[in-house]
Protein backbone atom coordinates (compact mmCIF):
# COMPACT_ATOMS: atom_id res chain seq x y z
CA UNK A 1 0.00 0.00 0.00
CA UNK A 2 1.41 3.36 -0.56
CA UNK A 3 0.14 7.02 0.38
CA UNK A 4 -2.72 7.45 -2.54
CA UNK A 5 -3.85 3.87 -1.61
CA UNK A 6 -7.74 3.96 -1.55
CA UNK A 7 -9.08 2.32 1.83
CA UNK A 8 -12.55 1.13 0.82
CA UNK A 9 -15.52 0.93 3.68
CA UNK A 10 -18.34 -0.16 3.42
CA UNK A 11 -21.41 1.82 4.76
CA UNK A 12 -23.92 0.23 6.69
CA UNK A 13 -27.37 1.28 6.08
CA UNK A 14 -28.77 2.33 9.21
CA UNK A 15 -25.32 4.93 9.37
CA UNK A 16 -27.00 6.69 6.69
CA UNK A 17 -30.25 9.26 6.77
CA UNK A 18 -31.40 11.37 4.07
CA UNK A 19 -28.14 10.65 2.05
CA UNK A 20 -26.02 11.81 5.31
CA UNK A 21 -23.42 9.30 6.62
CA UNK A 22 -22.68 9.51 10.48
CA UNK A 23 -19.35 9.99 11.18
CA UNK A 24 -19.77 6.77 13.71
CA UNK A 25 -18.93 4.63 9.92
CA UNK A 26 -15.21 6.15 10.40
CA UNK A 27 -14.93 4.53 14.16
CA UNK A 28 -14.33 1.44 15.32
CA UNK A 29 -16.76 0.21 18.04
CA UNK A 30 -15.58 -1.18 21.39
CA UNK A 31 -15.50 -4.80 19.82
CA UNK A 32 -13.70 -3.99 16.75
CA UNK A 33 -10.16 -4.13 19.38
CA UNK A 34 -9.88 -0.36 17.83
CA UNK A 35 -9.05 -1.43 14.29
CA UNK A 36 -11.34 -0.12 11.71
CA UNK A 37 -11.71 -2.35 8.70
CA UNK A 38 -11.58 -1.42 5.02
CA UNK A 39 -11.18 -2.86 1.92
CA UNK A 40 -7.28 -2.74 0.69
CA UNK A 41 -8.36 -0.15 -2.94
CA UNK A 42 -4.65 -1.74 -4.42
CA UNK A 43 -6.26 -5.17 -4.76
CA UNK A 44 -9.83 -4.65 -5.35
CA UNK A 45 -12.30 -2.43 -6.45
CA UNK A 46 -15.01 -0.80 -4.76
CA UNK A 47 -18.02 -2.40 -6.78
CA UNK A 48 -15.95 -5.87 -6.32
CA UNK A 49 -15.56 -5.24 -2.41
CA UNK A 50 -19.49 -4.38 -2.20
CA UNK A 51 -19.97 -8.06 -3.74
CA UNK A 52 -17.53 -9.47 -1.53
CA UNK A 53 -18.97 -8.27 1.30
CA UNK A 54 -22.63 -8.73 0.57
CA UNK A 55 -21.48 -12.55 0.11
CA UNK A 56 -20.65 -12.18 3.42
CA UNK A 57 -24.32 -11.71 4.65
CA UNK A 58 -23.33 -8.10 5.62
CA UNK A 59 -25.28 -5.07 4.98
CA UNK A 60 -24.16 -2.03 3.09
CA UNK A 61 -25.71 0.41 0.92
CA UNK A 62 -22.39 1.31 -1.01
CA UNK A 63 -18.65 2.41 -1.01
CA UNK A 64 -16.84 4.96 0.74
CA UNK A 65 -13.18 5.85 0.71
CA UNK A 66 -10.25 7.78 2.69
CA UNK A 67 -6.26 6.98 1.69
CA UNK A 68 -3.67 5.95 3.17
CA UNK A 69 -2.19 9.44 3.76
CA UNK A 70 -5.16 11.00 4.96
CA UNK A 71 -5.08 8.54 7.92
CA UNK A 72 -1.76 9.20 8.38
CA UNK A 73 -2.53 12.88 8.39
CA UNK A 74 -4.66 11.95 11.79
CA UNK A 75 -2.26 9.98 13.21
CA UNK A 76 -3.79 6.58 12.20
CA UNK A 77 -1.94 3.76 10.58
CA UNK A 78 -3.34 1.72 8.12
CA UNK A 79 -2.18 -1.57 6.96
CA UNK A 80 -3.14 -4.79 5.22
CA UNK A 81 -4.54 -7.42 7.69
CA UNK A 82 -4.77 -10.41 4.98
CA UNK A 83 -5.24 -13.28 7.39
CA UNK A 84 -8.52 -11.83 7.40
CA UNK A 85 -8.99 -12.16 3.62
CA UNK A 86 -6.65 -11.05 1.24
CA UNK A 87 -7.80 -7.73 0.59
CA UNK A 88 -9.02 -6.88 4.28
CA UNK A 89 -7.18 -3.86 5.57
CA UNK A 90 -7.38 -1.74 8.91
CA UNK A 91 -7.78 1.35 10.02
CA UNK A 92 -5.80 1.49 13.60
CA UNK A 93 -7.08 3.46 16.22
CA UNK A 94 -5.07 2.32 19.39
CA UNK A 95 -4.32 3.92 21.86
CA UNK A 96 -7.00 6.95 20.64
CA UNK A 97 -8.85 8.33 23.13
CA UNK A 98 -12.52 8.70 22.84
CA UNK A 99 -12.49 12.60 22.13
CA UNK A 100 -9.71 11.61 19.79
CA UNK A 101 -11.83 8.63 17.76
CA UNK A 102 -14.67 11.45 17.82
CA UNK A 103 -12.57 13.80 15.85
CA UNK A 104 -10.46 11.85 14.00
CA UNK A 105 -13.74 9.75 12.68
CA UNK A 106 -15.41 12.90 11.92
CA UNK A 107 -12.44 14.30 9.77
CA UNK A 108 -12.37 11.29 7.80
CA UNK A 109 -15.89 11.43 7.20
CA UNK A 110 -15.63 15.25 5.52
CA UNK A 111 -12.92 13.63 3.40
CA UNK A 112 -14.91 10.55 2.09
CA UNK A 113 -17.66 12.17 1.39
CA UNK A 114 -15.81 14.95 -0.44
CA UNK A 115 -14.54 12.03 -2.05
CA UNK A 116 -17.59 10.91 -2.90
CA UNK A 117 -19.16 7.28 -3.26
CA UNK A 118 -17.09 5.42 -5.16
CA UNK A 119 -20.10 2.39 -5.02
CA UNK A 120 -23.76 2.26 -4.23
CA UNK A 121 -25.66 -0.53 -4.55
CA UNK A 122 -29.09 -0.26 -6.32
CA UNK B 1 -49.97 22.02 7.40
CA UNK B 2 -53.69 21.44 8.35
CA UNK B 3 -56.98 23.39 7.86
CA UNK B 4 -57.52 22.77 3.90
CA UNK B 5 -61.37 22.48 4.50
CA UNK B 6 -61.39 26.39 5.92
CA UNK B 7 -60.83 28.03 2.98
CA UNK B 8 -59.64 31.32 3.56
CA UNK B 9 -58.38 30.65 6.68
CA UNK B 10 -54.86 30.64 7.85
CA UNK B 11 -53.28 27.69 8.09
CA UNK B 12 -52.27 26.21 10.98
CA UNK B 13 -48.35 25.40 11.62
CA UNK B 14 -48.25 22.15 13.42
CA UNK B 15 -45.73 21.77 16.45
CA UNK B 16 -43.63 18.61 16.52
CA UNK B 17 -45.43 17.84 19.93
CA UNK B 18 -49.03 18.85 18.51
CA UNK B 19 -47.89 16.24 15.59
CA UNK B 20 -46.48 13.66 17.87
CA UNK B 21 -49.81 13.47 19.51
CA UNK B 22 -52.09 13.50 16.81
CA UNK B 23 -49.90 11.29 14.32
CA UNK B 24 -49.42 13.28 12.00
CA UNK B 25 -47.11 12.79 8.76
CA UNK B 26 -43.95 14.75 9.50
CA UNK B 27 -43.37 17.54 7.10
CA UNK B 28 -39.76 17.73 7.67
CA UNK B 29 -37.63 14.64 6.66
CA UNK B 30 -35.59 15.41 10.06
CA UNK B 31 -38.58 15.22 11.91
CA UNK B 32 -37.22 13.92 15.42
CA UNK B 33 -40.37 11.16 16.02
CA UNK B 34 -40.16 9.69 12.81
CA UNK B 35 -36.24 9.11 12.86
CA UNK B 36 -36.77 7.90 16.66
CA UNK B 37 -39.47 5.37 15.23
CA UNK B 38 -36.67 4.32 12.69
CA UNK B 39 -34.71 2.69 15.48
CA UNK B 40 -37.39 1.38 17.15
CA UNK B 41 -37.63 -1.56 14.56
CA UNK B 42 -33.89 -2.22 15.06
CA UNK B 43 -33.17 -5.68 16.54
CA UNK B 44 -30.45 -6.78 18.51
CA UNK B 45 -27.58 -8.17 16.47
CA UNK B 46 -28.41 -5.21 13.91
CA UNK B 47 -24.89 -4.31 13.21
CA UNK B 48 -24.15 -7.22 10.94
CA UNK B 49 -25.05 -9.52 13.84
CA UNK B 50 -23.71 -7.11 16.64
CA UNK B 51 -25.55 -4.41 17.34
CA UNK B 52 -27.67 -3.41 20.72
CA UNK B 53 -31.11 -2.53 20.41
CA UNK B 54 -31.79 0.23 21.75
CA UNK B 55 -34.47 0.03 24.81
CA UNK B 56 -38.03 0.99 23.46
CA UNK B 57 -38.41 2.42 27.06
CA UNK B 58 -35.32 4.65 26.16
CA UNK B 59 -36.36 5.53 23.19
CA UNK B 60 -39.94 6.77 24.44
CA UNK B 61 -38.13 8.83 27.54
CA UNK B 62 -35.59 10.59 24.65
CA UNK B 63 -38.30 11.45 22.38
CA UNK B 64 -40.61 12.98 25.19
CA UNK B 65 -37.73 14.74 26.48
CA UNK B 66 -36.33 16.30 23.51
CA UNK B 67 -40.13 17.57 22.34
CA UNK B 68 -40.30 19.04 25.16
CA UNK B 69 -36.76 20.55 25.96
CA UNK B 70 -35.55 21.05 22.26
CA UNK B 71 -37.13 24.30 20.30
CA UNK B 72 -38.50 23.24 17.46
CA UNK B 73 -37.31 26.26 15.34
CA UNK B 74 -33.54 25.29 16.14
CA UNK B 75 -32.00 22.97 13.23
CA UNK B 76 -33.01 19.42 13.87
CA UNK B 77 -30.55 16.48 14.70
CA UNK B 78 -29.68 13.60 12.11
CA UNK B 79 -30.25 10.75 14.49
CA UNK B 80 -28.16 7.36 14.55
CA UNK B 81 -28.16 3.95 15.95
CA UNK B 82 -25.13 3.52 18.17
CA UNK B 83 -23.84 0.03 18.15
CA UNK B 84 -24.07 -0.21 21.68
CA UNK B 85 -27.92 0.80 22.12
CA UNK B 86 -26.86 4.34 22.24
CA UNK B 87 -28.51 7.10 20.29
CA UNK B 88 -26.46 9.83 18.40
CA UNK B 89 -27.58 13.09 17.19
CA UNK B 90 -25.76 14.93 14.45
CA UNK B 91 -25.10 18.56 13.15
CA UNK B 92 -22.94 19.92 10.60
CA UNK B 93 -23.75 24.04 11.72
CA UNK B 94 -20.94 25.78 9.07
CA UNK B 95 -18.02 24.30 9.80
CA UNK B 96 -18.59 22.81 13.21
CA UNK B 97 -19.24 19.34 12.93
CA UNK B 98 -21.54 18.63 16.09
CA UNK B 99 -22.71 15.46 18.05
CA UNK B 100 -24.46 14.13 21.34
CA UNK B 101 -24.62 10.89 21.91
CA UNK B 102 -27.00 9.33 24.28
CA UNK B 103 -27.00 6.32 26.60
CA UNK B 104 -31.47 6.87 26.82
CA UNK B 105 -31.24 4.11 30.10
CA UNK B 106 -28.46 6.40 31.92
CA UNK B 107 -30.08 9.43 30.28
CA UNK B 108 -25.94 11.07 29.78
CA UNK B 109 -24.67 12.72 26.75
CA UNK B 110 -21.52 13.11 25.28
CA UNK B 111 -21.17 16.29 23.37
CA UNK B 112 -18.57 16.90 20.88
CA UNK B 113 -17.75 19.64 18.24
CA UNK B 114 -15.14 19.73 15.87
CA UNK B 115 -14.66 23.14 14.19
CA UNK B 116 -12.96 22.06 10.80
CA UNK B 117 -11.71 24.75 10.02
CA UNK B 118 -9.67 25.63 13.63
CA UNK B 119 -9.22 21.72 13.86
CA UNK B 120 -10.38 22.38 17.60
CA UNK B 121 -12.50 19.98 18.89
CA UNK B 122 -14.24 20.47 22.76
CA UNK B 123 -16.44 17.92 24.78
CA UNK B 124 -18.93 18.06 27.37
CA UNK B 125 -20.27 15.33 29.12
CA UNK B 126 -24.12 16.22 30.25
CA UNK B 127 -27.33 15.19 32.33
CA UNK B 128 -29.66 14.95 29.73
CA UNK B 129 -32.51 13.91 32.40
CA UNK B 130 -32.26 17.85 33.73
CA UNK B 131 -33.67 20.66 31.27
CA UNK B 132 -29.87 21.88 31.85
CA UNK B 133 -28.36 19.57 29.98
CA UNK B 134 -30.99 20.28 27.13
CA UNK B 135 -30.86 24.02 27.42
CA UNK B 136 -26.94 24.02 27.11
CA UNK B 137 -27.20 21.97 23.75
CA UNK B 138 -30.10 24.13 22.73
CA UNK B 139 -27.75 27.14 23.63
CA UNK B 140 -24.74 25.71 21.57
CA UNK B 141 -26.57 25.11 18.70
CA UNK B 142 -28.19 28.03 18.19
CA UNK B 143 -24.97 29.84 18.94
CA UNK B 144 -23.48 27.98 16.19
CA UNK B 145 -27.00 28.49 13.79
CA UNK B 146 -27.65 31.86 14.83
CA UNK B 147 -30.95 31.12 14.84
CA UNK B 148 -33.51 31.73 17.00
CA UNK B 149 -33.73 30.73 20.67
Amino acid sequence: MTGATLLLRQIHPAFIKLGRVTSQAFRPTPKDENRLSVYNGDLIQPQAAWEHYHARNLESVGVLAVTVAECAQEDLPARPSPEIFPEHAEIDFTGCSANQCEKKSKKLRVVAETRGWLYQAD
Amino acid sequence: LRGNKDFGKAPVVMSLEDRVMNHVPPLDPLDFASQIDDLRVLQDGWYDGRGKAPSAMGLDWLLAAFVENYPDDLPQPYVYPVAEGDVRLEWDLGSHSLSLEIDPIRRIGLWHDLDLNRDHDESQTLAMDHADGWSWVANRIQELSGGPA
